[in-house]
């Protein structure tokens, strides 16, 4: 059930980017929703299930975006399976760290993408001013859904305390 | 075994996903031969879904566009609004030169002839108002003793006789128009000369009187000013003949509609000083 949910958000992801990108130029678009949901799953899923999240939400973004498929799935699945671990050593709970956490895996996002990329010989990869623009914008916006999980998830303990 | 891949799951469900991913990504990598089955495959099952978002997308963008069109058409269709408005008023206002100025050439080309016949000096003014008088036909002139105009000065239009002035201000003048029951001068029958007192009735139309029963007089005839009380040169139009009737014995009864339509006035002539005139000036001089 959880993975159909899953599978449907990262639709929703897809159509939401694609429209995004038909509509507005690309400066005035700088998020990644795709590495904003692999974050948020990650910090509440297993490294295995986030990782397997990352996979799949790279992949349905390599499908929707037009390029080399794997591409984005490679960077998301090591995402996915860095932050989740981080979470079990680390507290990263509280909305700065958060932040840090976004700005850091967008950084590292577009560091893995450029390296791949490399490796195979292709021209990958984003200059560093734009990493850093879209790490900020990431770095912003995924406050909104995690004060909202927040928020719900401390409603529910405290129900649960009643 | 069984309890390495338990204990290990989740290193090794990375490893797996790295390794599919990397053969995903390595068989990309042009190599001369297309792509292949699986990108191929992925490709086909995206693309309707793709298509859709674009369809969609290009759709809300068009509809969006068109509305700023629309709404930039709106603005410039507003200032072309304005901007017929403003030429509308500037065509009015050049329409009004354009009549002023055909008023003042009549007048001026009037001005030149009537002075240079009857041997008068006139003063051009225009109509400022209407007089405050609390009864009669007033209008006020532009006209006052700064430009030497005097109570008693004939005023004249090229259509005719318009009154006299009978108060006079530093920068203004009044003038007491012909169909003032207050006014009277000394006119005369063009046709045959003979002399009568014309008088405003407060009416569109003056009265001449003292004129015997058995003057030759008919409606049509032609009134014009004698120039016996030094106001007017003699000969100047005043108007036409409407109505003859018996009058009291040994007079008759004329009425004289003016030949001048005194509300559409707005340049007349002060006469300064009224020379001998056309015809009845040297006419009455002899007498």
């Amino acid at each position: 059930m959880r993975a159909i949910l899953y599978l449907l958000a990262l639709l929703a992801i897809a159509v939401a980017t694609s429209a995004a990108h038909w509509l507005l130029p690309p400066e005035l678009f700088p998020l990644d929703l795709f590495l904003l949901a692999t974050v948020l799953v990650a910090m509440r899923q297993s490294t295995m299930a986030a990782q397997l999240f990352g996979a799949a939400a790279g992949l349905v973004q390599d499908a929707f975006g037009g390029g080399l498929i794997g591409l984005n799935a490679l960077s998301k699945t090591a995402i996915g399976f860095v932050v989740a671990a981080l979470r079990q050593a680390v507290k990263l709970e509280g909305p700065p760290q958060l932040m840090l956490t976004v700005a850091l895996a967008t950084a590292t996002d577009a560091l893995v993408v450029y390296a791949v990329g490399a490796a195979f010989g292709l021209p990958t990869g984003s200059e560093p001013a734009t990493v850093a623009v879209r790490a900020a914008a990431n770095a912003v916006v995924v406050l909104v859904p995690a004060l909202y999980l927040r928020r719900r998830r401390r409603r529910k303990s405290m129900l649960r305390k009643k | 075994m069984r309890a390495f891949i338990l204990r290990h799951k989740t290193g090794i469900s990375l490893l797996a996903t790295v390794i599919v991913l990397v053969s995903i990504v390595a068989g990309q990598v042009p190599a001369g031969e297309g792509d292949s089955l699986l990108v191929w495959t992925i490709y086909a099952v995206v693309s309707p879904l793709q298509h859709g978002v674009a369809y969609v997308a290009i759709g809300t963008r068009e509809l969006w566009d068109g509305y700023v069109d629309l709404r930039g058409e709106h603005a410039e269709n507003e200032e072309l609004r304005r901007e017929l408005v403003r030429l509308n008023r500037e065509n009015q206002s050049l329409r009004e030169r354009v009549a002023q100025a055909g008023a003042r050439y009549e007048l001026a080309t009037f001005q030149h002839v009537f002075e240079s016949s009857s041997g008068s000096r006139t003063l051009t003014a225009i109509v400022i108002g209407a007089g405050v008088e609390e009864y009669g036909d007033t209008f006020l002139l532009n006209r006052g003793t700064l430009d030497g105009v005097e109570p008693d000065l004939g005023v004249i239009c090229p259509t005719g006789i318009v009154g006299k002035v009978i108060r006079v201000g530093p920068t203004t003048c009044l003038v007491q128009l012909l169909t003032d029951p207050r006014f009277a001068m000394a006119a005369r029958v063009q046709r045959n000369r003979v002399r009568g007192i014309l008088h405003g009735t407060g009416n569109p139309a003056c009265e001449l009187r003292y004129l015997r029963d058995t003057d030759p007089i008919s409606e049509g005839d032609l009134i014009v000013s004698s120039g016996m009380e030094g106001i007017f040169p003699g000969g100047v139009l005043i108007g036409r003949v409407a109505r003859v009737e018996p009058g009291e014995p040994p007079f008759r009864s004329v009425g004289v509609l003016p030949s001048t339509e005194f509300r559409s006035l707005e340049w007349v002539l002060v006469v300064m000083g009224a020379g001998a005139g056309d015809d009845g000036g040297r006419e009455d001089a002899g007498d």
